[in-house]
């Protein structure tokens, strides 16, 4: 994302202060748009739906825009728009965002390998139920694999990023597991707790999983770029989660801060790959 | 391999024909030659395709040893004094007189370069950094064939000169290298070039001219360096207008994607320059407007050449097919991908260029075939026109074919 991109952002604010909750700080979403993906929804005072994009200048702080203005700032794919219809009125939670990527997909406006990530899904089951243990399992490997990458990455800055990013993965990757942890033990497993469990996991792991699988799906001079486009878009904790089950694990926040690079990391392509991926295993 | 330079000029010409599959088949068949001469000169017309390409190719001492020295390595017909240049025909000279100088180091290098190419890009500063340094000091006098290589001796101080200038600062060099597509910052291209600095002004230029085909903004990096003191700033315009004389858009062969994104780097690149052409510079201003339509005029041959066979021909037969594969919609796509970046790189290399005509055939024939198409089914659908639809004319031109 470079100043050309983001031109029509520069009247929006950016807001800084952290996410008192979950709805509030809004669910990633697998968009296809390069300038989209990995930005949050979540439901806006009224009805409507609200996009949460990164300062596009690389400040802290979040840009919040009405749904329609995003539209015409940051170029939806037809895909992206179509999720967004499917996601109906209710408020956005990552259970609801999948469902509606699933619905996405499967018309084939994300191309034939989404199409059969989602059928492929659909046959595996209800994704409220899905287990998160998975998606746990690539959070830690994405931050096994900063740590491998780091080792090799030239330039100084590239390397403090990877530090920033991998303390992040991790934290998260803690956090699920402490609220998952009754989950395993089979006396203490099951019942509505369980949906509950699943649920918080869900929303602690939100953002990193798509994040794990551009990082996986990425070539290695790709990389300096995506970690930059990455630290923008990891999605802070609410305060809500810092409560949770493991919630001392996401109280320090990443603090690396980048102008944002001026290579576009992204293409429709790489974020359709990611989308199936994000399908298939987050 | 036959030496006879008619034979090798004809295989090198017909090398700048291949495709890019065919291409890197010939430079592997090429790495097996022990006589590298024969094998540089069928390579030599398509080296800047090779830059874009960067095949693995098996990391020996040769090429660890005269990496840092690519940008002023060239053929021996183009070689000319005078100019810090190094003929091909120096490396084996070079690369025994050092081996004799420093057996134990070589010997070490090159058992720890077995199986490994071009590609391991960490073992190359690891191991290169020993060797570039004893490359630096070793060259006091011709080795011993120098003549035989057919360079004169007269020659020997100005290629030792070039040669130990780049090997001094190798191990820098590299670094800004690979900084990748963002480019080195800022801080870190002033810091090096302070230290090249106290080596003068020469070594500037040199040390330019061997980062310069790396970085994503090249007028952009001599500013940086023309910034650390003034006096740098006649040496960096040496090294870009000698970077530009080398610059060449090849757009003919390679495949549609290696091609496309060529061509969004070059016109990348000339953005960046065209920044620093000011009144006083009226004949840099000229070349590079020679270089954009040059640029624009072959984005356009590549699309007219392409257009109907890559494209139309096959969403032909896919209207029809019972069958289509996803591997087949998932060609259409990245060729579409391919043929609307080389038209926009072409148009913003020059307003005129671009292959309209043939663009907007393909979308009549969408446009008019998507409405009668099944929304699923085993062949080509709907919403495969319809992102073919998106990928050449945006997002808009598909909207108004989509269902609610």
């Amino acid at each position: 994302m470079d100043g050309r991109d983001t031109a029509p952002l520069e009247r929006f604010v950016a807001v800084k202060a952290k996410p008192a909750d979950c709805m509030e700080r809004g669910v990633a979403v697998a968009f296809t748009a390069p300038l989209l993906c990995g930005a949050r929804l979540r439901r806006n005072k009224g009805s409507g739906l609200e996009a949460v994009v990164p300062h596009p200048a690389g400040r802290e702080g979040w840009f919040i825009l009405p749904w329609s203005a995003a539209v015409d700032a940051l170029n939806p794919t037809l895909a992206d728009r179509a999720l967004v219809a499917a996601l109906g009125t209710d408020p956005p939670d990552p259970a609801r965002v999948r469902l509606a990527a699933m619905a996405m997909a499967e018309r084939g406006l994300a191309g034939r390998m989404a199409r059969r990530a989602a059928i492929e899904c659909r046959g595996a089951g209800d994704s409220a139920t899905r287990s998160p243990l998975p998606c746990v399992v690539m959070i830690q490997g994405f931050a096994k694999s900063l740590r491998e990458w780091m080792a090799f990455a030239p330039l100084e800055e590239d390397r403090s990023r990877a530090v920033a990013m991998e303390a992040g993965a991790i934290a998260v990757a803690k956090a699920a597991v402490t609220i998952l942890a009754p989950s395993l033990d089979p006396a203490r497993g099951g019942g509505r707790d369980e949906a509950a469990r699943v649920a918080q996991a869900n929303w602690v792991m939100n953002g990193w999983d798509l994040l794990a699988i551009l990082w996986e799906q990425a070539a290695p001079d790709e990389r300096p770029a995506l970690l930059k486009r990455s630290i923008a878009l990891a999605p802070p904790p609410a305060s809500d989660m810092l409560l949770w089950p493991g919630g001392q694990f996401l109280a320090a926040e990443i603090n690396a801060r980048c102008p944002p690079s001026r290579v576009r990391c992204l293409t429709v392509a790489r974020c359709e790959a990611a989308l199936s991926g994000w399908l298939l295993r987050a | 391999m036959t030496g006879n330079p008619r034979a090798l000029r004809e295989l090198g010409q017909a090398a700048r024909q291949v495709n890019d599959a065919q291409l890197l088949k010939l430079v592997a068949v090429l790495d097996q030659q022990q006589e590298r001469g024969a094998a540089d000169a069928v390579l030599d017309p398509v080296r800047a395709r090779l830059g874009h390409l960067r095949p693995g190719r098996p990391l020996n001492l040769a090429r660890l040893l005269f990496v840092p020295l690519d940008s002023v390595l060239v053929a021996p017909r183009d070689w000319r004094t005078g100019q810090w240049q190094v003929p091909r025909t120096a490396i084996m000279p070079m690369l025994e007189a050092l081996r004799a100088a420093e057996p134990a180091l070589l010997a070490r290098t090159e058992a720890a370069l077995t199986g490994r190419t071009t590609r391991d890009l960490s073992l190359i500063a690891q191991l290169g950094g020993e060797l570039w340094q004893a490359a630096e000091v070793a060259f006091k006098e011709p080795p011993a064939d120098w003549a035989e290589a057919g360079i004169p001796r007269q020659s020997f101080e100005e290629i030792a000169q070039t040669s130990s200038t780049l090997w001094r600062h190798a191990a820098a060099l590299w670094l800004l290298r690979q900084s990748g597509d963002e480019g080195p910052p800022e801080s870190m291209v002033r810091s090096i070039f302070r230290i090249i600095a106290a080596d003068g002004p020469d070594a500037v230029s040199l040390a330019l001219l061997a980062v310069l085909p790396h970085a994503s903004e090249p007028a952009s990096m001599i500013a940086i360096v023309a910034g650390i003191d003034r006096a740098l700033g006649p040496a960096g315009e040496r090294a870009l207008d000698r970077y530009l004389a080398g610059v060449q858009p090849d757009f003919a062969a390679g495949n549609l994607a290696s091609t496309a994104a060529v061509a969004a780097r070059f016109a990348s690149i000339l953005d960046d320059l065209d920044s620093s052409v000011s009144r006083d510079k009226p004949r840099r201003a000229q070349a590079l407007q020679a270089l954009s339509l040059t640029a624009a005029t072959a984005c356009t041959e590549r699309l007219k050449a392409e257009v109907e066979a890559r494209l139309l021909a096959p969403l032909a037969a896919a209207f029809v097919a019972p069958l289509v594969s996803d591997a087949e919609v998932a060609d259409l796509e990245s060729t579409a991908t391919a043929l609307r970046g080389i038209n926009e790189s072409g148009r913003r290399l020059h307003a005129s260029a671009g292959a309209e005509k043939e663009m907007h055939t393909a979308l009549a024939v969408l446009i008019r075939e998507a409405p009668r198409l099944p929304e699923t089914g085993p062949g080509f659908c709907r919403p495969d026109a319809l992102r073919l639809l998106e990928i050449l004319a945006g997002t808009g031109a598909a909207l108004r074919l989509a269902p609610g």
